[in-house]
């Protein structure tokens, strides 16, 4: 009976992403591939090229991503200081940062001469990726125990060789889960790329959006599309092999030192890279022509009335939020039950197929597969959180799994012994545990969804606007209040994002 | 036992009537919700269809669809089976790509229009004491060489129209003028707000010609923060010989199940009720030449006369040659 239970538990996780994505894409590819030749779409200007590009900035950028990231983790992890908890949600946020206001708020801070190059790409993409690095490899190294470490320097181990025999082994599967949930963004990656790439760069996303939308090639954007979905699903099936090293020695939970010269530095140096571009957003909304101004702010809360700008901010507001405590309630509960049980890789291969798919092909995919009753979900409006869901589901599950491998197998054979269900064990022994992937699946989820665009834009609304949308709109407007609204409003959805990060980690991250 | 059978069975029959009436019930009074799919910054005053339900007593509910692009292409794959009952706003780069896949019902009618010319940054060219621009082929001048930012063509319909505006007047030789603007050091960046906000001298960019919107100058004066004085002059002008016509149009989606009240819509969108919100909305001309434009529009906007236009049947066709053809040119 039990085992019948513990199967089912990765199934709505597989239902998820059935719904959401799988099943779309089997309908697309039916209807639109049978009839073109690939080998053709292959051959078309650009898309040799689109793949090439996709792949070694990708990789390049998850390797710099990593090492850059491993420094601000492990203070984060193993220090006490003031305002940890904020730090940990300032390298959150860059990830619901509205496409536009990337421009504002990184152009700002870049030297001219990296303005539109691929150097300006990488960094955006470090900027942007490390949390993923923070929150998933950073509850493994707080957990180890100090007196590991102090017994290892005692036995004359230099700090590099503490790093290289203990610190990385400890932190390997994590390291992989992070990096390879990099790759998948940064291949995938859409805005950075169009905005600070220059217009002759290209990934296989692009390319996918420029056939679709500009020259209503859906056959050709479907076997693009299809490509790069399983391209990554083969790369994530083989990363997924080097899962499963066990660490079993949980450190003592009041660890945390005092901060020391380096690490002091390493805390100064992340808070300014970060502080630095979202001061420049803040200054944007605050600045036009030559004085500060109000405006935006005014605008944008209702307390200014301007002719010619509707925008609804309340209205847009609450539905961001609704769309993200919603995909949050399917992502953090459905993503968790799958890992509780389950060590088949495939199904973490499973779940990152939302978020490899390209926006354009998921958004047609679901339009021409959902249209009939009793199934024309097309315009529920429970589908953006599901595909919201969907695309966080990973996140969850490789930050639950990164943190699975530090629960001692003898407590869970104890508990077995004892005769505790599989279920019983894992609410009483592996949830408590686990509650530093707990909260990194919420803020992830909670981040996702208030951040995405593609597909949000992509699918047909009803009356219904989320904030990044209507940033969007705002600066598709010519003028200064359009403009200095528009920041506004960036910084708003920054600072809820921060605010909401900071009170998810106070409950347990730390 | 019995009783409890046969009054299990009497409720269960009595609710299946019921379910069955309201179903029956549920097709037979006239429709009083129609669903209007629109572009993504589709953005009518609140209450812009308040008058049309006093009318008729029919709700409009907006469905937002992306981009006009993405909106043309979802169109296209759901033709005859449609997410909403009327479209609005498929322009004249994309208007054949929806007829050819059948996605209207009868002729989708024109809603209103506007031009894509270079705009300029009067103040950054008076610094520089150069005079403005006002024709493609001054453009190539050395005067103004690292000067213009432009969109891509391949992902921006401002992009693409000042594409459009270059063939229609050079025809088979626009490579030839391409060459020679991108020798002159143009800057192509990604979209219209990247180009406007980012790289546009007027928002602290370091270049004072744009391709825009003939519409951009009354705009800049709405929006200006600190408010212009009653009278001065717009900050930026339109280089008014550059400029490519945008028509939008909106038609009655094949396969609506009310297609008599979708024509009281189309018919609404056309009345001067409605097209009288368009300009200070939307930023376009209204199609019906019974609306009176507002002051903005009359004091800052200048009057496109010869606009450049192709045939849509043209830009269906060619597009996808003129784009690789043009990102051989302006990308590689």
């Amino acid at each position: 009976m039990s085992t019948l239970w513990t199967r089912l538990a990765s199934a709505p996780a597989l239902v998820v992403v059935a719904v959401s994505t799988a099943i779309p894409l089997m309908a697309i590819s039916v209807q639109h591939i049978a009839s073109v030749d690939i080998f053709a779409v292959w051959q078309r200007p650009g898309v040799t090229d689109a793949l090439f590009f996709s792949l070694w900035q990708g990789m390049l950028s998850t390797v710099l991503t990593l090492a850059f990231g491993l420094f601000p983790t492990w203070v984060l992890a193993r220090y006490r200081f003031a305002g940890r908890s904020i730090l940990v949600a300032l390298v959150t946020v860059p990830f619901v940062l509205p496409t536009i206001a990337v421009g504002a708020a990184f152009l700002a801070v870049l030297p001219t001469s990296l303005h539109r190059t691929t150097w300006a790409i990488l960094l955006a993409h470090i900027f942007f990726n490390i949390s993923v690095v923070v929150r998933t490899v950073g509850p493994l190294w707080r957990s180890v125990d100090q007196g590991l470490i102090e017994s290892a320097q005692t036995l004359g181990a230099s700090p590099a060789q503490v790093y290289r025999h203990l610190l990385l082994p400890i932190a390997r599967p994590a390291i992989i889960s992070a990096g390879s949930l990099i790759f998948v963004m940064c291949f995938t990656s859409y805005g950075i790329i169009r905005i600070l790439g220059g217009p002759g760069l290209a990934t296989l996303d692009i390319e996918i959006y420029r056939r679709a939308v500009q020259l209503g090639d859906i056959s050709g954007a479907t076997v693009l599309g299809i490509t790069q979905t399983l391209c990554i699903a083969c790369a994530f099936a083989w990363w997924s092999r080097s899962q499963g090293a066990q660490f079993s020695k949980i450190g003592d939970r009041n660890s945390a030192r005092a901060l020391n010269r380096s690490s002091r530095i390493i805390v100064f140096l992340t808070a300014a890279a970060f502080t630095a571009p979202l001061g420049a957003l803040i200054f944007s909304s605050l600045h036009t022509r030559d004085s500060w101004s109000l405006t935006g702010w005014k605008v944008l809360f209702g307390l200014q009335d301007i002719r010619g700008l509707s925008i609804d901010l309340p209205s847009s507001l609450a539905t961001s939020l609704v769309y993200a405590l919603a995909a949050t309630a399917i992502a953090v509960p459905v993503g968790m039950a799958a890992t509780a049980f389950a060590r088949r890789h495939w199904i973490h291969t499973a779940v990152v197929l939302p978020l490899s798919t390209s926006p354009v092909v998921l958004g047609l995919a679901i339009l021409i597969t959902y249209d009939r009753a009793p199934f024309d979900f097309r315009s529920s409006r429970l589908l953006i959180p599901l595909v919201h869901a969907a695309i966080a589901l990973p996140f969850v599950m490789r930050a639950t799994i990164a943190m699975g491998n530090v629960i001692p197998p003898d407590l869970r054979h104890a508990a077995e012994t004892l005769g505790a269900s599989p279920w019983r064990r894992w609410l009483n022994i592996d949830l408590p545990l686990l509650r530093p992937a707990l909260a990194t699946g919420v803020a992830f989820s909670l981040a996702m969804s208030l951040g995405e665009f593609g597909a949000t834009s992509f699918l047909t609304r009803r009356n219904s606007s989320t904030l990044p949308i209507s940033i969007a709109n705002l600066f598709s407007r010519a003028g200064d209040i359009p403009r200095s609204t528009g920041m506004a409003a960036a910084t708003l959805l920054i600072f809820i994002t921060g605010l909401l990060v900071v009170s998810v980690d106070r409950r347990s991250y730390s | 036992m019995k009783y409890s059978l046969a009054h299990k069975t009497s409720r269960l029959v009595i609710a299946l009537t019921f379910v069955g009436l309201t179903a029956c019930g549920s097709d037979s009074p006239k429709t009083q919700e129609l669903t209007l799919l629109a572009y993504e910054s589709f953005t009518p005053p609140a209450g812009a269809f308040d008058a049309f339900t006093d009318q008729t007593g029919i709700k409009v509910t907006i469905a937002l669809s992306g981009d006009a692009g993405e909106m043309v292409a979802k169109a296209s794959l759901t033709a005859g089976n449609p997410e909403g009952d009327v479209m609005w706003g498929v322009d004249n780069t994309f208007i054949s790509r929806a007829t050819d896949s059948e996605v209207f019902d009868g002729e989708p009618v024109a809603v209103d229009y506007g031009d894509v010319c270079v705009n300029y940054d009067i103040a950054a060219l008076a610094e520089r004491g150069i005079d403005a621009p006002q024709t493609l082929d001054d453009l190539l001048s050395s005067q103004y060489a690292s000067m213009l930012v432009i969109e891509n063509a391949t992902t921006s319909s401002p992009g693409l129209a000042f594409l459009l505006a270059t063939i229609a007047a050079f025809g088979d030789d626009w490579p030839n003028y391409w060459e020679k603007l991108i020798d002159n050091d143009v800057l192509i960046v990604d979209s219209w707000s990247d180009a406007y906000y980012t790289s546009f001298t007027r928002y602290g960019g370091d270049r004072p010609l744009v391709v825009s919107y003939a519409t951009s100058p009354p705009a800049e004066v709405i929006f200006a923060d600190p408010p212009m004085a009653q009278d001065a002059p717009a900050p930026t002008g339109v280089a008014t010989e550059t400029c490519f016509r945008q028509t939008e149009y909106a038609g009655i989606l094949r396969g609506t199940n009310d297609p008599a009240e979708s024509q009281l819509l189309i018919d609404y969108l056309i009345s001067k009720d409605f097209q009288t919100l368009l300009p200070e909305s939307l930023f376009v001309y209204p199609i019906n030449a019974d609306v009176e434009l507002p002051e903005s529009f009359i004091k800052y906007a200048p009057l496109i006369s010869q606009p450049f236009t192709l045939a849509s049947e043209d830009i269906a066709t060619y597009r996808e040659v003129w784009l690789e053809q043009w990102s051989d040119i302006a990308l590689r």
